[in-house]
C-alpha cells in the first residue's frame, strides 16, 4: 500500500478499518507496499547480491583441489596457480559487496523517508486529542525513531540476512552436488537450525516491543524534563526529576535483560544445533574418507562449507536485534498510520465574507480515543485513563447564533467551557451531540482546507516556531504573502517597531520564545490571522496577557481585524470585551445569558452586569 | 531551519571518546570486566576447535580405518560450550549496556537542574535535540565499550590463532596476520573525511528531528492555520538532504566493514601462495590446511572489530564533546560526564523493577522534616538563617544579543512585603524576574539576608523562593506528583487549597491521582496556572515569585487566589514579587516597580 501517491482521504479510511484487527500483519504489508515502487532496484540488487555471494563458494572447490594435488603431488607453480585463482574470485567478490552496500543503503533511505513523510502527513492530520496525549518528544519517536530502525535495518542489515541466505542456500546446493550424504546431514542442519531461528523471532518480538515501549517513556519523560528544565530548578525539583530518571532506566534494566534472555537464547540454541550438526557433517565426511570414497580435499571443502554456513548464521543472528526493531518499529509505524481520524474533512467549501456562527443544542464531552492503546495493550497507559470512562460534559444544550460580521464575548469563570466552544468553532473537535454551523454550512461537511482558510484562531498559547520571522507569519509558507504583505501586517498589529530590532529583518531567526514577550507573541499570532483573511476569527483568551499599553494597540488591531468578519473573543478581562456587539455568558458549559453587551451591562440584574461589577472592584482583600 | 551551534571538531584532543568511554567504564568496572572475560572466552574457542579440526583431519589421513570419534567429539564439544557461555554473556551484557547509558545521563540531567548559572546556553534549543544528546550521543559512548569488549575478545582469539600458527609456520602466522594491520592502516588515513561526514549527518539528523519537535509541539497553530501541506514540503526537503549527507556517512562506514572482511579471504588465498612450497614437498599436513583455513576466519574478525572501532571512536569523539557541552564551561571533564551517583539498577525478581533505586527523594530522607520547613536550609553550604532582611538587588542588567533588556533595577523585599511590576510589553518583566532566579545571564549584586548571592540559581531556589512561570510546564505525571515534585505527601493538600484546586479536583474521578501533563487529562490554561502555583506554594518558600498569572485565569478565581495566597502569606511572613497589571494587586501592593519601555 503505497500511502504516498493516493488520496489521503481513502487510505485513511482503509487504514482505520483494518487498524485494530492486526497490526503485525499491517506491519509487513506496510513495508511490501513500500517495497513494491522499488522492484527494478531490488532485482538489480539481488542479481549483483547473488553473484557476490556464489563466488566465494564456488572459490572454496579450489582450495579442495589444492589439498588433493598436493597430496598428489603436484608442482610448485601448479600449487601456486590454484591458490592465486582462488584469491582473485574472492578479490571480485568483495568489490561487487560494496557495489551492492552502497545500492541499498541508498534504498532504504528512498524507502525510510517516503514513510517518514507519510507518517508525518498522517500524524498532523490526527486528532488533536491524540496530541494532547502525545509529546513532542513522542512524535519523534515515531515518526523518526521507529523508522530509523527500519532504515538501519534495511540499508545493512537486510542485506547481512538476504546475503547470507543466500550464501546458506549456495552452499547447501554445492555440497549436495559435491558429496550427497555429507550435503544432507548439511542441510538438515540448516533446516533444524532456521526453524529455531523463526521460532525464536515470534517469542522475542514482544520482549522487544516492551523494551521499545519503556524506552519510549523513558526518552517522551526525558523531552518533558528537558524542556520544562527551569521549572524543575526553580522549583529544587532536581533530584525529583533524577530520581525518575534512575527508575525509568532501572525499568528499561530490567526489559533489556528479559528481551536478551529471549532473544538470544533462541539465538544461542541455533548455536549449538550447528555445533552438533558440524561434527556430524564432518563425521559423515570422515566415515566415507575412511572408506576411500571421499578425497581428503572434499572433508576440508565440506568443513569449510559448515563454517561457511555457521558464519552467515551468526550474522543473521547478530542482526536479529536489529530486525526484531526493525519489525517493532514497522509495526508501530502501521499503528500510528492506522490510528483513525476521527475528524474528517467534508466537501463543501466555506463561503466568502464573513461568516454566521449557529449552534443548535450541541453537547461536548471529552472521550478520548483509546482505539490506539487497546491495540497496543500497553497497561501503563490504559491505567493513567482509566478515569476517562464517564467523561464530564464541557458543553450542554448550548443554542447560540450570531450574524455575519457580528462580534460576540464569552464570559465565564474558568472550566465554564469557553475554550471549548471556541474549539468547536474551529472544528478540532465535533460535537457529542447537537450542530455546529458556520456560514449556513455543518462544520462535519466542510471541506478541510477551506475551514482552515476560512476560520482562525489565536490560541492561548501562542506556539511560536523555531524559524524564521517570515516563516512564523506564513506558517511555512502555508499563507502566501509577500515581503510587503507581512510588513504592512507588522505595521497594523504594531510589531513594526519590534520587526526593525531584529538582525536579519524577515529572516532573522526567533527562537523558541527567546526573542518574544509574552506579549509580543500574541502580537505575532494576530498577524498570522491578518495574514489568513478569515470570514471568522476566535480569539481564545487572546489578550490578557497584555500589559494595558499594549492592550490598546491590540484593540485597533482587532478592530482593523474585525472589519468584515465575524468575531468570537473568549476573554476573561472584561476590558477586553468593551467593544464588541454581543455578550454571551457561560456557567458550567451552559450559556446563561446572550444578548447585545450596551443592554446587558445596562441591566444590573443581568449576570454580565454582575461580573462587571465583581471585576471592577476585583480587589484582593487585604 | 535551526542551525545547530557548531561542533568544533578540532577543539579537542581526538580522544575525547576514549576518555569518556573509559570514565564510564570505571563507573562499574565489575560489570565490565565479567564481559570482557566471556566474550574473550567466546571469541577463543574457536581456536580450539581448529585444533580439534587438525586432529580430525590429520587422523583421516593417517589413512585409519574408523572416523576420528574422539577428536570430533572434542570439535563439538567445544561448540557447545562456546554458545552456552554465549546465552550468559549476553544477558549479563544488556545489563551492563543499560548501565553504560545510565551513568552518564544521571550525571547530565543532574547537573542541568542543579549546577549553578542558566542553563540556556548548554541545551539546544529544541527540546527534541536535547534528547538526541541523551539518546543517541549517550548510546555511541556506550557502543565504545561495547566495541573494546569485541576487540578485545578478537584479539585475544587472534594472538591466540596465530602462536598456535607460529608452531607449525610462522611465515604462515605472519601472512595472516599483515592483513589486520593493512586495514587499520587504511581507517587511520580515512578517519579524518569520514569524520567530517559523519558530522554532517549528524547535524542534518538533528535538524530533522528538531523540525518534528517543533512541528508537533506547536500542533495547535499549524493545525489552526492549515500549514499541514507546508510541513510536509519542508519535511520533504530536510528529509532529502539528510539523506544524502547519511548514505555517504553509511557507505564510507561500511566501505571500511567490507574491506575488513575482504583482506581476510584474501590472507586464506596469500596463506595458500606462501604455503605452496611447503605442501608441494609434503612437509605441510592437511591438518595443517585447515587450521590455516580455520585460523583464517578467527582472524577475519580482527579486522572487522577493529575497522569498528575506528569508526565508533570518531563517532564516539563526536558525541564526547557533544555530551560534555551539556555541563558548564570548567566542568566537562570526561570524569563529570561519567559522573558519580551510584548506578542502582538491579531489582530482584519479585521486586517491582525500580524497587533497587530506593525511596524517592523526600522519602527517604531522614535529614528532613518535612514539618520544619526551613530544615532544607541547614543542609544547604551557605549559612543558615540570619536576620531575615529579605532580597536586595542593585543595578540589575540583562543583556541579550547586544540589546539591553534590563538596565541597573534596583529592588527591596522585605519579609511579608508584597512588591508588584509592571510595564509594558518587552519592558523585560519576565526577564527581570528570571534574572533574579539566576535563570538567565544578569549583571548586578543580589543580597539574601544581607548576604551577597553569587549563584542565585542555586540559592533562590526552594525552600527559600519559588518561582510560577508565565507559561508553566507540567510534567506527565499523577497531579499529586506534578505538584509536589518530590516533596512530602502532607503538604499537599494546603498547596491545592491555596490555589483553588479543590473544586477542579472534584470533577477529576481519581482526584489527585489523576495525570496531567502531556500524557495525562486536559487541564486549561487556568487549571495549568494554578497547579503551578500549588507547586510553588507547596514549598512554602519564604519568597514567592510570580510571573503575571492572568494569561489565562478569570478574574474572579484569580482575586481569590490571591486572597488565599496573600491571606497565608500574611501569616507566614511570605514576601512576594508578582509581575501583574491587575490594579487590584497594585493596590494591594508594597511597592510597585513600573518598568520603562526598553526598545527605543
Amino acid at each position: 500500500m503505497a500511502l504516498s501517491g493516493r488520496p489521503v482521504g481513502t487510505v485513511r479510511g482503509a487504514m482505520a478499518a483494518t487498524a485494530s484487527a492486526s497490526a503485525p500483519r499491517d506491519g509487513t504489508r506496510l513495508l511490501l507496499g513500500e517495497l513494491l515502487p522499488e522492484r527494478r532496484a531490488l532485482v538489480v540488487l539481488g542479481t549483483l547480491l547473488v553473484v557476490a555471494v556464489g563466488l566465494p563458494v564456488v572459490a572454496q572447490l579450489l582450495l579442495g583441489r589444492f589439498v588433493d594435488e598436493a597430496v598428489a603431488g603436484a608442482t610448485v607453480a601448479r600449487l601456486t596457480a590454484v591458490a592465486v585463482t582462488f584469491g582473485a574470485l574472492l578479490l571480485v567478490a568483495n568489490v561487487l559487496q560494496l557495489a551492492v552496500t552502497a545500492l541499498a543503503v541508498r534504498l532504504a533511505w528512498r524507502i525510510g523517508n517516503r514513510l517518514r513523510v507519510d507518517l508525518c502527513r498522517h500524524a498532523l492530520d490526527l486528532d488533536l486529542s491524540w496530541h494532547g496525549e502525545h509529546s513532542a518528544g513522542e512524535v519523534i519517536e515515531r515518526v523518526d525513531g521507529d523508522i530509523e530502525a527500519v532504515t538501519k535495518f534495511a540499508s545493512t542489515a537486510v542485506l547481512e540476512v538476504v546475503g547470507n541466505a543466500a550464501v546458506l542456500l549456495t552452499v547447501a546446493g554445492v555440497a549436495l552436488v559435491v558429496e550427497w550424504q555429507a550435503g544432507l546431514v548439511l542441510l538438515a542442519t540448516v533446516g533444524i537450525a532456521v526453524s529455531v531461528l523463526l521460532r525464536l523471532r515470534t517469542t522475542a518480538v514482544p520482549a522487544h516491543d516492551h523494551e521499545r515501549e519503556v524506552l519510549g517513556r523513558l526518552y517522551g519523560d526525558l523531552e518533558e524534563r528537558l524542556g520544562g528544565l527551569e521549572d524543575i530548578r526553580a522549583n529544587g525539583a532536581g533530584p525529583w526529576a533524577v530520581d525518575r530518571l534512575h527508575r525509568g532506566s532501572a525499568r528499561w534494566w530490567r526489559a533489556s535483560r528479559r528481551a536478551s534472555l529471549r532473544g538470544d537464547g533462541g539465538y544461542a540454541g541455533t548455536g549449538i544445533t550447528f555445533a552438533l550438526g558440524t561434527a556430524a557433517t564432518v563425521g559423515v565426511a570422515a566415515v566415507l574418507a575412511a572408506r576411500g570414497q571421499v578425497t581428503l580435499g572434499t572433508v576440508l571443502v565440506l568443513f569449510r562449507f559448515v563454517q561457511m554456513v555457521q558464519s552467515p548464521l551468526e550474522r543473521i543472528g547478530e542482526q536479529l536485534s536489529e530486525f526484531q526493531k526493525a519489525v517493532a518499529g514497522i509495526r508501530r509505524a502501521a499503528r500510528l498510520l492506522g490510528t483513525p481520524i476521527g475528524i474528517v474533512g467534508g466537501t463543501t467549501p466555506l463561503p466568502d465574507g464573513a461568516l454566521a456562527v449557529d449552534l443548535d443544542a450541541v453537547d461536548l464531552r471529552y472521550d478520548i480515543d483509546r482505539r490506539d492503546d487497546a491495540a497496543r495493550g500497553d497497561d501503563v497507559r490504559s491505567e493513567a485513563r482509566a478515569h476517562d470512562d464517564l467523561p464530564r460534559a464541557a458543553l450542554l444544550g448550548v443554542d447560540l447564533h450570531l450574524a455575519p460580521g457580528a462580534s460576540l464575548g464569552l464570559v465565564g469563570r474558568t472550566g465554564s467551557g469557553k475554550t471549548s466552544l471556541g474549539r468547536l468553532l474551529a472544528r478540532f473537535w465535533d460535537p457529542t451531540a447537537g450542530t455546529v454551523r458556520v456560514g449556513d454550512v455543518d462544520l462535519r461537511s466542510v471541506e478541510t482546507a477551506s475551514l482552515r482558510h476560512r476560520v482562525a484562531v489565536v490560541t492561548q498559547e501562542v506556539e511560536v516556531l523555531r524559524s524564521s520571522l517570515r516563516d512564523n507569519l506564513t506558517l511555512l509558507g502555508a499563507v502566501p504573502a509577500d515581503d510587503a504583505r507581512l510588513r504592512a501586517a507588522l505595521v497594523d498589529v504594531g510589531l513594526d517597531r519590534w520587526a526593525t530590532t531584529l538582525p536579519d529583518g524577515l529572516d532573522t531567526l526567533l527562537d523558541g520564545n527567546a526573542r518574544l514577550s509574552g506579549g509580543e507573541a500574541q502580537l505575532l499570532a494576530f498577524a498570522r490571522v491578518l495574514l489568513a483573511d478569515p470570514g471568522l476569527v476566535i480569539l481564545d483568551e487572546a489578550t490578557s496577557r497584555l500589559d494595558p499599553a499594549t492592550e490598546a494597540r491590540v484593540q485597533a488591531a482587532t478592530r482593523r481585524l474585525t472589519e468584515g468578519r465575524t468575531l468570537v473573543v473568549i476573554a476573561h478581562r472584561l476590558t477586553t470585551i468593551g467593544r464588541l456587539d454581543e455578550v454571551a455568558v457561560l456557567d458550567d458549559g451552559r450559556v446563561v445569558e446572550h444578548g447585545p453587551r450596551a443592554v446587558l451591562a445596562d441591566d444590573p440584574s443581568s449576570r454580565f452586569a454582575r461580573l462587571v461589577a465583581a471585576g471592577a472592584g476585583q480587589g484582593v482583600p487585604r | 531551519m535551526s542551525p545547530t551551534p557548531p561542533v568544533d571538531a578540532a577543539a579537542g584532543s581526538g580522544r575525547e571518546g576514549a576518555q569518556l568511554a573509559w570514565r564510564i567504564l570505571r563507573r562499574d568496572p565489575r560489570a565490565w570486566v565479567i564481559s570482557a572475560t566471556v566474550w574473550a572466552a567466546f571469541h577463543s574457542l574457536p581456536v580450539a576447535t581448529g585444533f580439534a579440526l587438525r586432529l580430525v583431519l590429520d587422523g583421516i589421513a593417517d589413512g585409519a580405518t574408523s572416523a576420528p570419534w574422539g577428536a570430533l567429539a572434542l570439535l563439538a564439544g567445544f561448540e557447545v560450550t562456546r554458545w552456552t557461555l554465549f546465552l550468559g554473556a549476553a544477558v549479563q551484557w544488556h545489563g551492563a549496556w543499560v548501565g553504560w547509558h545510565t551513568a552518564p545521563r544521571l550525571a547530565l540531567l543532574d547537573s542541568l537542574v542543579a549546577d549553578p548559572g542558566p542553563t540556556a546556553g548548554r541545551l539546544p534549543g529544541a527540546p527534541g535535540e536535547a534528547v538526541s544528546r541523551f539518546r543517541d550521543d549517550a548510546q555511541d559512548m556506550a557502543m565504545m565499550l561495547d566495541v573494546w569488549l569485541d576487540v578485545l575478545g578478537v584479539a585475544v582469539a587472534s594472538a591466540l590463532a596465530v602462536g598456535v600458527l607460529a608452531l607449525v609456520d610462522w611465515r604462515l602466522a605472519v601472512t595472516i596476520a599483515l592483513p589486520a594491520l593493512a586495514v587499520m592502516a587504511l581507517a587511520h588515513v580515512l578517519g579524518p573525511r569520514l569524520r567530517a561526514w559523519r558530522l554532517d549527518a549528524r547535524r542534518a539528523t538533528a535538524v530533522v528531528t528538531g523540525f518534528v519537535g517543533d512541528t508537533f509541539g506547536a500542533i495547535g497553530s499549524v493545525r489552526a492555520a492549515g500549514a499541514e501541506d507546508a510541513v510536509v514540503r519542508r519535511f520533504t526537503t530536510l528529509g532529502h538532504d539528510r539523506a544524502g549527507h547519511a548514505v555517504r556517512d553509511e557507505v564510507g562506514t561500511q566501505l571500511l566493514a567490507t574491506l575488513s572482511g575482504g583482506t581476510a579471504d584474501l590472507a586464506l588465498a596469500a596463506a595458500l601462495v606462501v604455503a605452496a612450497p611447503a605442501a608441494a614437498r609434503g612437509d605441510l599436513t592437511v591438518g595443517d590446511l585447515g587450521l590455516v583455513a580455520s585460523y583464517a576466519v578467527v582472524l577475519a574478525g580482527l579486522p572487522r572489530f577493529v575497522g569498528r572501532l575506528g569508526a565508533y571512536h570518531r563517532q564516539a569523539d563526536v558525541s564526547a564533546d557533544r555530551l560534555a557541552r551539556l555541563l558548564p564551561p570548567g566542568r566537562r571533564t570526561p570524569t563529570d560526564v561519567a559522573g558519580d551517583q551510584e548506578l542502582r539498577l538491579r531489582a530482584g525478581r519479585a521486586q517491582p523493577a525500580d524497587a533497587a533505586v530506593g525511596l524517592a527523594p523526600g522519602r527517604n530522607d531522614p535529614d528532613v522534616d518535612p514539618s520544619r520547613p526551613d530544615d532544607l536550609v541547614s543542609r544547604h553550604p551557605s549559612r543558615p538563617a540570619t536576620a531575615l532582611t529579605g532580597l536586595a538587588v542593585r543595578g540589575l542588567t540583562v543583556v541579550h544579543d547586544g540589546q539591553v533588556v534590563l538596565d541597573h533595577v534596583d529592588l527591596d523585599i522585605g519579609p511579608g512585603q508584597v512588591v508588584a511590576v509592571t510595564g509594558p510589553v518587552g519592558s523585560g518583566k519576565s526577564s527581570l524576574l528570571r534574572a533574579v532566579l539566576g535563570l538567565i545571564p544578569a549583571t548586578g549584586v543580589l543580597r539574601w539576608d544581607g548576604e551577597e548571592v553569587s549563584e542565585p540559581s542555586r540559592v533562590l531556589v526552594p525552600p527559600r523562593v519559588a518561582y510560577v512561570p508565565q507559561v508553566p510546564r507540567l510534567f506527565s505525571e499523577p497531579l499529586a506528583d506534578a505538584v509536589l515534585l518530590g516533596l512530602p505527601r502532607d503538604r499537599l493538600a494546603r498547596g491545592l487549597h491555596l490555589a483553588c484546586l479543590e473544586d477542579d479536583l472534584a470533577t477529576m474521578p481519581q482526584g489527585t491521582a489523576t495525570t496531567v501533563g502531556s500524557r495525562g487529562v486536559r487541564l486549561s490554561g487556568g487549571q495549568i496556572q494554578r497547579v503551578a502555583a500549588a507547586r510553588a506554594l507547596v514549598r512554602r518558600p519564604r519568597l514567592l515569585v510570580v510571573d503575571d498569572l492572568s494569561s489565562a485565569l478569570d478574574a474572579a478565581t484569580e482575586a481569590e487566589m490571591w486572597s488565599r495566597v496573600l491571606a497565608a502569606a500574611d501569616v507566614d511572613g511570605t514576601a512576594v514579587l508578582v509581575v501583574t497589571h491587575r490594579p487590584a494587586v497594585l493596590d494591594r501592593a508594597d511597592e510597585v516597580i513600573t518598568l520603562p519601555r526598553s526598545m527605543q
